[in-house]
């Protein structure tokens, strides 16, 4: 038997404290949606205006895996990559450099709903910079994801990896589309 | 329906010739042990992969997954290393394999931790 292991995000609650931790492998018809409002629910409701002028951004999203169950070992060696396309003029979708740990490195995402979100640079206390995903993470090039758990390892369920910290960004030069879905992958060895 | 790398169990021969079986044990129990062989064996059509670890050798074993949207593959890592010299496998999920002598840092064939 082996593990099971689920992409999460958390949402909700206060610094430190999310009130919402939802397995999103099952959401439908994507995993994840970049929107205006500190929620996962996968609908066209607080989407990302295209500004006239300057950046309109989504709330950032605090993303992870969790080990749901199974019988497994350890796991370790956590990347993540996407397939390299990204989605046009205009936008960009960023992940903090950092990994910070899962709930005491949680910042609750901020800003005006329906209108844009706080920058996560200036405004995440975890994340002290950001880097492009779809031209910086792919295959060849995958982020590492560390491990907070004890031994830097899961080796238990209800264990995660640490999280990754996304942010989309709008700009004035997009152009008003139902874009495409991407593919992102997480990448992980078990014994 | 299963691959075919999903089929595949592990069984391991201790150097005091005990048998160690994935279906009643976990990977840790290896751990400190000396391992004399290390086998996959696939639970559908019984093919074997048999590595020869000794008093020299450090096995290295790992199931590598990969999660996206609607889809989940994985790949069998198996094999060993001995000083600078390694010799592993790479099993797909329809009984292909690869066999690497040296770790391709940036690919699927990077390195086990």
């Amino acid at each position: 038997m082996v593990a099971t292991v689920n992409i999460f995000t958390d949402f909700g609650g206060s610094d430190g404290n999310p009130s919402n931790e939802q397995n999103i492998s099952s959401n439908s018809p994507v995993n994840l949606r970049f929107k205006t409002a500190d929620n996962n629910t996968v609908d066209s409701v607080d989407e990302i205006r295209i500004p006239e002028t300057g950046t309109n951004r989504s709330y950032w999203k605090h993303v992870y895996l969790k080990v749901t169950g199974g019988v497994f070992s350890r796991i370790n060696n956590i990347k993540f990559y996407t397939a390299g396309t990204n989605f046009g003029t205009g936008i960009t979708v960023n992940v903090g450099n950092e990994t910070p740990t899962k709930n005491s490195g949680y910042v609750l995402a901020s800003g005006t709903r329906g209108e844009s979100g706080d920058e996560m640079v200036s405004s995440h206390g975890g994340i002290s910079a950001k880097t492009e995903v779809f031209g910086n993470y792919i295959l060849s090039t995958p982020k590492s994801i560390s491990i907070s758990e004890s031994g830097g390892q899961l080796d238990s369920v209800n264990e995660t990896s640490d999280y990754l910290v996304f942010q989309m960004d709008v700009g004035s030069t997009a152009t008003k589309a139902d874009l495409s879905n991407k593919t992102w992958t997480f990448q992980y060895d078990e014994v | 329906m299963m691959r075919f790398n999903e089929t595949l169990k592990w069984l391991a021969i201790i150097d005091d010739g005990t048998k160690i079986r994935e279906e009643n044990s976990k990977f840790s129990e290896l751990d400190g042990k000396n391992i004399k062989l290390f086998r996959l064996y696939s639970t559908k059509n019984g093919k074997e992969y048999n590595f020869d670890i000794g008093s020299g050798r450090k096995l290295i074993f790992a199931r590598r997954n990969m999660i996206s949207q609607n889809s989940k593959e994985m790949i069998v890592i198996c094999g060993w290393y001995e000083g600078d010299y390694m010799r592993v496998m790479f099993i797909f999920k329809d009984g292909s394999y690869e066999i690497k002598e040296e770790w391709k840092e940036g690919t699927i064939y990077s390195k086990v931790i």
